[in-house]
């Protein structure tokens, strides 16, 4: 069904999407055929609510202001349904919402809690962090607050500057024991937001506030859930893969729009849904298919190519390689998390065997959009390098580019116990032959060194360890 | 004047109110004991403590100084890696939890296994949990002292402070709706109560109505900080009428007064369905934990002077005058008290430690696929070097 967005100015805020289109979504299985009408996001929010208030005589819903309707009219009607005792103010105080929250989950209460805007959240921080995420796991299983929700707008509208703008779903997505889950649109998320609310873990989900009233689309009246931990594909394509989460989703539909139609090049949007734990299946098969992969919103665009053989049939073709894909994997994550951190360290959970990464972060001084490598076979598009050949590598070489500039990490492994442990650890899970892992090394003078021509290497030829 | 802020009359003195001004009464402090245990004349006791009862309270304080005694030189010996005694504030935390009911939900600190004690948690509970075993209902996976039982309606402890406070106005806010007539019993320290948390579980508790019993242990010392260090304003009973709670303050070490606040406490909470805060005055006579050395920070004759009035002491002092203790009972009770905690020492020794797998259980309901494959990724590292896997713990 097509999402409609309507709002002045929003091309304004998206900068590079010129004009709003409808995004043609594939209808999830479980909601075909169920009656729907037009909903947006705040009234789809309302629906979920009411139906989990209506199913559960053990659900609250309480948070600031959410007794008249709330301040972006997600909860109205459920005071007057079910009673001040179920549905009620708080003081302003997020710990003491969070943790009240947790109290009541801990005797077996399903409290969906609301944080009037993400950028609020912190002083919540450490009762989610350091108590709903840990309440199961410390106490052996014999206690658990699986029935805590906690719902929050988040994100830029344009006006609303450093506190009513902010995505902080990534600090997060690092807090084992919780999930959190972030939808794309109406439809999504009364069933993201049902399926939160049911999961019998800690569950933090973070509303798109900019399309509370802006998208519409069909949403189905009755009960339905959508489930957590399994990413969309949001528009099915074959030769790049695009991964992103929340209004950014709309983004990317619509620049894989732009680019078929411009360029011919037919993209893959994966819709993740939920980030914690994250689709990593759904993304590999995705990146299997396509062989290019473009994660991140707004600005860490980097770009991850799966090897491929030498165009022109010099060599044989090779299948894209399972190791060079997890590797591909263990990087999204933390591409999201070196955004923060760009000092060049980085570490990856785990890595197979005889891989290796190259990964260069976005430095534009311009904040020009990095050149996507384009496959020969889409047409005559010239760029430097695919022109001078395409290059073929060994098969688990996953290299990463942007315009003329490579460089060449290596993963270090994070491995449980000292360094003895470590050290056995990186020599059983590295390829003989490759030396430890080294930190990169930069230029002279702090910037990074471009080499003089493009590197290329003949079919079969593997690539050198290290520049 | 309704104002919406409140209900006020005016005044046309401009007029402070607080210390240096006109300072507000210091609550006076409730007991019912002299210092030597000698009950006071025209105490009001509005629960009476039977034989059965003060005998029960007397051998579960009894017990609590001996495993408090013997497992502090157990981590001393380096038979585990951590220890808190509660030294001097045995008659808190046990007559307190004697005024309380098996259904009252319970949420501690740390300072509090008297409580977790009288409730029927053994020494050989705490000793499986001191040493992480496979016994240990936490499945080892804590620091010792974060004892929990659901059994005994104990939630687990957590090392961060006053995180509990919210907490357990939500399980209140929870028993009331239930209809339970039930109160959470909520224990902190008076360091703990500087912590936000405490504001926000103060406030929520009156706003909201919940019918918890908040008990604060104010035993002078946060570690090294002394309560002249944590607050200006007349303690921890001092703010509860400014959030709306009725708020009471009671030597900690007397038993007797404690046991009867207590016991108030919990009628007032359930009658009114709202919160009630207690302060239990004391003093820490041990050291914050095996980690610290508070001859560092305080008057070697200052922790002398407090040792001398040990509550248990107090207690027996007041069960002799009423014919229910004598010497011999309290030599007996003593050693049979040690002797459990050291065999419960040894029996918890000998155990095994938790499997390396039960490090992946319990994070959620169910484990996501990413931590299913990292559970395999480390048995297959840990079949491959069976060296790194600890002494005593098995695979799965």
């Amino acid at each position: 069904m097509a999402a409609i967005l309507r709002a002045p100015g929003l091309g304004a805020v998206w900068g590079t999407v010129r004009g709003l289109a409808t995004a043609v979504r594939q209808a999830e299985p479980a909601t075909a055929g169920l009656d729907a009408k037009q909903m947006n996001l705040c009234s789809a929010v309302n629906d979920a609510l009411h139906i989990a208030m209506d199913e559960n005589p053990k659900t609250l819903v309480f948070g600031e202001d959410v007794s008249f309707g709330g301040v972006f009219r997600c909860t109205v009607g459920l005071a007057e349904k079910h009673g001040k005792h179920r549905v009620f103010n708080t003081p302003l105080c997020e710990q003491g919402i969070v943790g009240f929250g947790i109290g009541a989950a801990a005797q077996g209460y399903s409290p969906i809690v609301e944080i009037q805007f993400a950028d609020y959240i912190f002083p919540a921080f450490d009762q989610i962090t350091n108590e709903a995420a840990k309440y199961r796991f410390r106490s052996g299983g014999e206690f658990d607050v699986g029935g805590l929700t906690i719902r929050t707008p988040y994100g830029a509208v344009g006006h609303g500057g450093h506190y009513h703008s902010q995505s902080p779903e990534a600090f997060f997505t690092h807090i084992p024991g919780i999930k959190v889950v972030m939808p794309s649109g109406p439809r999504e998320t009364k069933g993201l937001l049902l399926s939160a609310i049911r999961d019998p873990n800690p569950v933090v989900v973070f509303e798109a506030k900019m399309l509370y009233r802006t998208a519409v689309e069909d949403v189905p009246t009755g009960d339905y859930s959508i489930p957590l931990g399994r990413a969309r594909i949001a528009r099915a394509g074959s030769d790049v893969t695009l991964v992103g989460w929340g209004q950014q989703v709309l983004v990317l539909e619509q620049a894989a729009k732009e680019l078929a139609a411009s360029d011919g090049i037919e993209a893959e949007v994966i819709d993740l849904r939920t980030l914690l734990p994250w689709d990593a299946d759904a993304v590999a098969a995705s990146v299997e298919k396509t062989g290019r992969w473009v994660l991140g919103p707004w600005h860490s665009q980097v770009v991850i190519e799966r090897p491929r053989a030498h165009r022109g049939g010099r060599g044989p073709r090779r299948a894209p390689s399972a190791p060079a894909v997890c590797a591909g994997m263990g990087m999204a994550r933390l591409v999201v998390s070196a955004w923060e951190g760009p000092s060049g360290h980085i570490t990856v959970g785990t890595a197979p065997p005889n891989t290796t990464c190259q990964w260069l972060p976005r430095h534009s001084p311009a904040g020009q959009s990095p050149d996507v490598p384009l496959p020969p076979t889409r047409g005559p598009r010239v760029r430097p390098y695919t022109q001078a050949g395409g290059e073929s590598r060994g098969p688990a070489d996953v290299r990463v580019r942007r315009g003329d500039r490579r460089r060449h990490l290596r993963p270090l492994l994070l491995l449980p116990g000292g360094p003895a442990a470590a050290h056995r650890g990186l020599r059983h899970a590295l390829p003989p032959g490759l030396r430890a892992p080294v930190p990169p090394r930069r230029a002279a003078g702090g910037g990074w060194r471009a080499p003089a021509a493009p590197r290329l290497t003949r079919a079969g030829e593997r690539c050198p360890a290290r520049p | 004047m309704d104002f919406p802020g409140g209900k006020v009359p005016f005044t046309e003195d401009l007029a402070w109110l607080g210390p240096g001004f006109t300072p507000r009464p210091t609550i006076p402090c409730y007991r019912a004991l002299d210092s030597q245990g000698a009950p006071l004349p025209g105490t009001s006791l509005p629960h009476d403590i039977d034989q059965a009862l003060a005998t029960r309270m007397y051998e579960t304080m009894i017990s609590l100084q001996a495993v408090d005694t013997i497992f502090y030189e157990a981590q001393r010996q380096g038979r585990f890696s951590f220890y808190m005694t509660s030294t001097g504030e045995e008659s808190t935390a046990v007559a307190s939890a004697a005024a309380l009911n098996p259904d009252d939900v319970v949420f501690t600190q740390y300072r509090e296994q008297g409580v977790l004690m009288w409730r029927g948690y053994t020494p050989l509970d705490m000793a499986n949990q001191c040493y992480g075993n496979a016994l240990d209902s936490g499945k080892g996976r804590q620091m010792p002292v974060h004892y929990g039982s659901k059994a005994l309606n104990f939630h687990t402890i957590s090392s961060p402070l006053a995180t509990q406070l919210p907490q357990a106005v939500g399980a209140a806010y929870a028993l009331k709706l239930e209809g339970k007539a039930a109160v959470a019993a909520c224990y902190f320290g008076e360091g703990a109560a500087s912590e936000g948390d405490f504001h926000a579980a103060l406030n929520f508790s009156a706003t909201l109505s919940a019918p918890v019993v908040f008990i604060c242990r104010n035993n002078g010392w946060a570690i090294s900080t002394p309560a002249s260090e944590q607050y200006r304003g007349d303690g921890i009973a001092g703010r509860g009428p400014s959030y709306g709670v009725p708020s009471l303050r009671v030597d900690g070490g007397d038993a007797v007064a404690v046991y009867n606040a207590v016991a108030e406490a919990r009628r007032v909470a359930l009658e009114r369905r709202g919160p009630v805060l207690l302060e239990a005055m004391s003093y820490r006579s041990g050291h914050h934990s095996t980690s610290d050395d508070s001859s560092r920070y305080r008057a070697a004759e200052e922790m002398a002077a407090w040792r001398a009035r040990d509550p248990v002491a107090r207690f027996e002092r007041w069960m002799a005058v009423r014919g229910w203790w004598d010497e011999a009972r309290g030599v007996g009770a003593r050693k049979a008290a040690r002797r459990e905690a050291i065999a419960a020492l040894a029996a918890a020794a000998k155990q095994p430690r938790p499997p390396l797998s039960e490090m992946f259980s319990d994070v959620y309901d169910e484990p996501p696929p990413h931590l299913v494959a990292q559970r395999a990724e480390v048995e297959a590292f840990v079949r491959a070097h069976p060296e790194t896997l600890p002494a005593g713990m098995p695979l799965e």
